[in-house]
């Protein structure tokens, strides 16, 4: 079993490398961008800063397996220099190929809904730091305000006035927890506020809607997320649990519990797979942990899979 | 904290999570407990928030309103203890109980706080557990895995099993005779015991009245039939005034189980009568003496820290019936009294930082606790707060800077 120590250890020094706590190159996380057949605004004060969040779970995938069996394994307490050891041994982790498409698919969705909504943001790709996201979800607070104030210098550099972001973790990151934490950040607008309706379409069926916690409970965008999937021809159905009181995929214990994580995960996947096969859902780390195989007969897509420009 | 403590809680979750039996009975109660509050009277609502807001302000004079519900107390002819640790608390028990009797003891968090059971047990005395759910963990040595459903993580497969085995119950296996069986042993313990050890929900200081709130009816047996009741509550649980007490029983019943409480009884004071030349004599058909053990066990001083706004918890147990953590590995999240999110706060403040810390890793930050809690307690941002704690010094050690 993988301990506390080992793990923040291989995070901090993937981060120091990288940027980026699995230490993925930053290449490999800006290559989605490479496809857009539109301009990338590069002057403009608005910015989509996707806070690495979804490139990276592909990777989160690859890494899962490999740490699986560690956990099986009766190995524990590893000791601190066995992180580096820990560091070689997954250092040739490889990404999730078919989510590795599907993340490019789905973030170039991202830019092609905002333009066609009429924005011009700005993307950096390599340059992107970033958001620090997970260190808050393991109580490290100082790795994460470090993030915070690379991202903060990041956005002042460029002269960001509005960042646009696609995920509720990086979301409450710079809304919520930069100015409690850190300082002050532009104005920030998940891409779900700033999408219009009349500009997207879709496949249409019904599906069950996962709410991602954040989403619902703290931004608040559940309906939001509802109405766009409506104009898009969908039919939603609700899960036993949805909205404010949705239930959580398990997905931020994965990195201490993965076990765990997976349990909670199958439980939700069961209560959605009574409603329908395809489930939505507006947030990688759903994607991520949702994504399994344990018996109930339903697929997690995301939002931007479903949702497209209208031709 | 060491890494073996968090690799030690790793290793008991993970053996809870392969617990099948134990799923499934916790899958089953939460989704009667989601049908069930679905919809709760406004008119219950605002009562929460005048509870919510009369908690908060009594934050800061916790203990002096328990004074003056022990001074009101012992005018009522009811003996008092305001017990500052756990050992104070076990003392001002053994010191009534003494050894060689039979107890009978109703649910109360704050005794598996200080672990009254065993302890009681260690000093020589027989002790049943007369709530249904805490038999069954008596009987087969489990911890509860809720403040109330205690026994969420045994489906009725379980208990069946457990009183077969331990009970020497012969009976079908459906869940009306098997709570008769139990309820035939309990009652012949109930009438030959000499002490009954019940809790509070609520004491009203200026009645200086006990509160409790209950379905089984065990609690007013537990406490009257005996010629003894011992009642274990703590400071925080004490508000000014009796409807105060009476509308917190109400907020708990229906945050549970959406329904009104089948019983509130209140106790001011050992049973006696007048009525005969108006002269008191006591007991009449109640207990004779009822001696009352008040526990602080470090609540007075988290009342102005950081955690100081758990103290307005009343325990009623609707966060921890929404948590998808708590519903997956049951006790095993949890230092004995106190589970969950907020059983990492409750574990923090009764007994310290070092135990709390390596639970609050487990805490997904999901937030569903703070959407259920009727005392409104940022009950997810504060175990982030713990979690924090317990990652610096980690932080520190790997060289992260503290800017
Ligand atoms: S924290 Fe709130 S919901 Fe949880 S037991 Fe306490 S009062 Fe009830």
């Amino acid at each position: 079993m993988l301990d506390r120590r080992t793990l923040a250890q291989f995070l901090i020094e993937n981060s120091r490398r990288t940027g980026n706590p699995l230490g993925v190159p930053s290449e490999k996380l800006s290559e989605w961008a490479h496809g857009l057949d539109i301009d990338i605004h590069m002057n403009s004060r608005t910015v989509l800063y996707t806070g690495l969040l979804y490139q990276l779970v592909p990777y989160i995938k690859g890494l899962e397996s490999l740490m699986s069996r560690f956990e099986e394994s009766r190995v524990y307490s590893l000791a601190s220099s066995m992180g580096s050891r820990l560091q070689s041994r997954i250092a040739g982790f490889s990404a999730d190929r078919k989510l590795k498409d599907r993340v490019t698919k789905i973030l170039m969705n991202a830019y092609k809904l905002l333009d066609a909504s009429g924005y011009e943001p700005a993307y950096y790709g390599r340059l992107e730091p970033y958001s620090g996201a997970l260190f808050y979800d393991l109580g490290m607070l100082e790795a994460f305000k470090e993030h915070a104030n690379k991202v903060l210098e990041f956005l002042e550099e460029n002269g960001v006035e509005l960042v646009i972001t696609l995920d509720p973790h990086t979301t409450i990151a710079l809304k919520v927890l930069y100015p409690r934490f850190v300082g002050k950040t532009p104005e920030v607008r998940h891409l779900l506020e700033l999408a219009i309706d009349d500009v997207v379409s879709g496949r249409g069926g019904r599906v069950v809607v996962h709410d991602p916690c954040l989403l619902a409970r703290s931004l608040h965008l559940h309906g939001r997320l509802r109405r766009i999937l409506r104009a898009a021809g969908y039919e939603i159905l609700e899960p036993r649990r949805s909205r404010e009181r949705t239930f959580c995929c398990g997905g931020p214990l994965e990195s201490l519990f993965p076990k765990l994580s997976s349990e909670i995960a199958c439980r939700r996947l069961s209560q959605l797979s009574k409603l329908s096969e395809t489930a939505v859902a507006a947030c990688p780390i759903c994607l991520a942990n949702l994504t399994r195989d344990c018996g109930p007969k339903v697929s997690v897509l995301d939002w931007l899979e479903l949702v497209e420009v209208k031709a | 904290m060491s890494e073996e403590r968090i690799m030690d809680l790793k290793r008991r979750v993970y053996s809870a999570a392969k617990d099948e039996g134990a799923r499934v009975g916790m899958e089953r109660t939460m989704e009667a407990f989601e049908e069930s509050t679905l919809h709760i009277d406004e008119y219950v609502m605002e009562m929460a928030r005048y509870v919510r807001d009369l908690k908060a302000e009594l934050r800061n004079r916790m203990l002096d309103l328990a004074m003056e519900a022990a001074e009101a107390m012992e005018r009522n002819g009811m003996d008092v203890v305001i017990a500052h640790t756990r050992k104070e608390a076990l003392d001002a028990v053994i010191d009534v109980v003494g050894t060689g009797k039979v107890i009978v003891k109703s649910k109360s968090m704050i005794s598996e706080e200080i672990g009254l059971r065993e302890y009681l047990e260690g000093m020589g005395n027989e002790v049943w557990e007369t709530d249904l759910g805490e038999f069954l963990l008596q009987l087969s040595r489990g911890r509860p895995s809720h403040f109330v459903v205690v026994s969420m993580h045994v489906p009725r497969e379980g208990a069946l099993e457990v009183l077969r085995r331990k009970l020497g119950y012969r009976g079908p296996p459906d869940v009306p005779r098997m709570v008769a069986a139990v309820r035939d042993f309990l009652r012949e313990k109930m009438l030959s015991a000499q002490v009954g050890i019940t809790g509070a929900n609520a004491v009203a200081a200026r009645e200086g009245a006990l509160v409790q709130v209950e379905n089984e009816s065990n609690v007013k047996l537990t406490g009257s039939l005996p010629p003894i009741n011992v009642v274990v509550t703590s400071i925080d649980k004490v508000v000014p005034t009796l409807l105060d007490a009476i509308k917190i029983a109400i907020v708990e019943s229906y945050m549970l189980g959406g329904t009104p409480p089948t019983f509130i009884d209140v106790v001011s004071g050992p049973s006696g009568t007048r009525d005969i030349e108006h002269r008191l004599v006591r007991p009449a058909q109640g207990a004779k003496e009822v001696h009352v053990v008040l526990l602080d066990n470090g609540r007075s001083s988290a009342a102005g820290s950081l955690l100081g706004e758990t103290l307005r918890c009343i325990k009623c147990g609707a966060c921890q019936l929404a948590c998808p953590v708590l519903t997956t590995v049951g006790p095993s999240w949890g230092s004995g009294a106190y589970m969950g999110g907020i059983g990492v706060l409750w574990t923090a403040i009764t007994k310290g930082f070092e135990e709390a810390g390596p639970l609050s890793y487990l805490c997904a930050g999901c937030g569903i606790c703070e959407e259920y809690c009727p005392m409104d307690i940022k009950i997810s941002d504060l175990v982030w707060e713990i979690k924090r704690m317990a990652s610096a010094k980690l932080e520190e050690e790997l060289g992260v800077a503290d800017s």
